[in-house]
């Protein structure tokens, strides 16, 4: 949303202010180069709290109803980057933040005032109750990840500047396609397996790495042999994911406790 | 020649368990420094614009910018920036006409209590449509109108 409309005005167009403030364009973007550079798409899986949204009810029901879904849909992600970074470009608005983003239901929800805060809270709620909640419970895929989010979608591009892939040792692959169901993104298919690693809509979560019964997928780090220090790679990545997970969501979490702490003090969440 | 090959792959692999707490540790001065870069310039619909005048007036200085296009495609959306300062504090309540083109015509009449933030806009010109911003910044008072030419 800042890059394409930034490339053609040659000014940074957003509704936030440039240093300072909550959310500033510049920390932002810090961010995601630094988070680029350390997992790549991993932040998707490691980091985001609004993919845990996604992640915990794709994780409710053990075996999903839907099954097979199309892998053509983790593509969507990528046209809805486009097309908010394109109208954004030309409205000078953040589309995306202003009238798609389901996790408006869980923050910054707007009181009702007029027609059209209504019309956005029906949207927000809609695509939060499908996508966030019904169809990853019926599916048991990060759906809203893997087909909406364009901050997803951009990470997957950025993650070329990233040192971690996944990759699928062929000689040791039973072709029992146990890690295509487990992934939640429709990152692998038979295709992607053939090649020997999954598409660039992998968010390195790992499950198709617990699933696999060969011990045939694992962490790797580019340039280096594919068949070697598997756990080099492993611990390489997972050190520093874990690491973004606490920084990035100890604050959060550290609030919570203190809301509980009072409301157990004093029965009351405000301060 | 592989292993050669790996050594700056697990440097940087290394590395990366580095990054993420100097992303975040380092966030503020990083985000100050992408800022001031020469290349970053604030697009004037977030900055305000360019200034077209500054005068005083009922002690008050006032500062009108230069009209905006709101919309990539076109112009005939616009808005327009003032901004109003008395030294260190605000009068409890701002009451001024305003000429945004310098015709020598009031184009808009805003009431601002500067205590609770609530503003009354009055267009005068037919080019003067809405209210869209109307905000203490630091020791001014901002107002943004809404334009359509």
């Amino acid at each position: 949303m800042v890059i394409i409309p930034a490339v053609l005005t040659k000014s940074i167009i957003f509704p936030g202010s440039i240093i300072g403030g909550f959310a500033s364009i510049a920390s932002m973007l810090v961010i995601v180069i630094g988070v680029s550079l350390a997992l790549g798409r991993g932040f998707c899986s490691w980091g985001c709290f609004y993919g845990g949204w996604d992640d915990g009810a794709s994780r409710i029901v053990k075996k999903p109803k839907i099954k097979k879904i199309n892998p053509v849909f983790r593509w969507i992600s990528f046209a809805v980057l486009l097309l908010v970074a394109l109208i954004s470009a030309a409205s000078l608005n953040p589309v995306y933040c202003d009238w798609l983003c389901p996790f408006k239901t869980v923050t910054e929800f707007e009181k009702v005032t007029s027609v059209t805060v209504l019309m956005k809270t029906i949207v927000f709620l809609t695509l939060f109750a499908a996508l966030v909640i019904i169809l990853p419970v019926l599916t048991g895929k990060r759906i809203q990840c893997t087909t909406l989010c364009p901050m997803g979608a951009l990470m997957a591009l950025t993650n070329k500047i990233n040192v971690f892939d996944v990759r699928i040792d062929k000689e040791k692959c039973s072709s029992c396609e146990k890690c295509i169901a487990a992934c939640p993104t429709l990152s692998l298919n038979k295709e992607e397996m053939a090649a020997g690693k999954p598409s660039i809509t992998c968010m390195k979560c790992g499950k198709c790495i617990d699933a696999c019964s060969k011990q045939a997928i694992h962490y790797h780090i580019k340039g280096t042999p594919v068949d070697k220090n598997f756990s080099w790679a492993r611990n390489l990545f997972l050190y520093p994911a874990f690491l973004l997970l606490v920084i990035f969501l100890g604050g959060p979490m550290q609030s919570g406790i203190i809301l509980i702490i009072n409301l157990i003090k004093t029965g009351t969440l405000i301060n | 020649m592989r292993k050669i090959l790996s050594i700056p792959a697990y440097l940087w692999a290394v590395a990366c368990f580095l990054l993420v707490p100097v992303t975040f540790v380092k966030n503020d001065a990083f985000a100050k420094q992408l800022a001031t870069l020469s290349f970053m310039k604030v697009h004037p619909v977030y900055s305000g614009g360019e200034v077209n005048r500054t005068y005083e007036k009922d002690s008050l200085l006032i500062t009108v910018n230069k009209t905006v296009a709101v919309t990539l495609v076109g112009d005939r959306k616009q808005m327009v920036q003032v901004s109003f300062s008395k030294g260190k504090q605000l009068p409890g309540m701002i009451d001024q006409t305003i000429d945004y083109d310098l015709d020598g015509n009031s184009d808009f009449r805003v009431i601002v209590n500067t205590s609770n933030g609530e503003t009354n806009l009055t267009p005068i010109d037919q080019t003067v449509k809405s209210l869209w911003l109307s905000s203490r910044l630091k020791e001014d008072w901002v107002i943004r109108v809404n334009l359509e030419k």
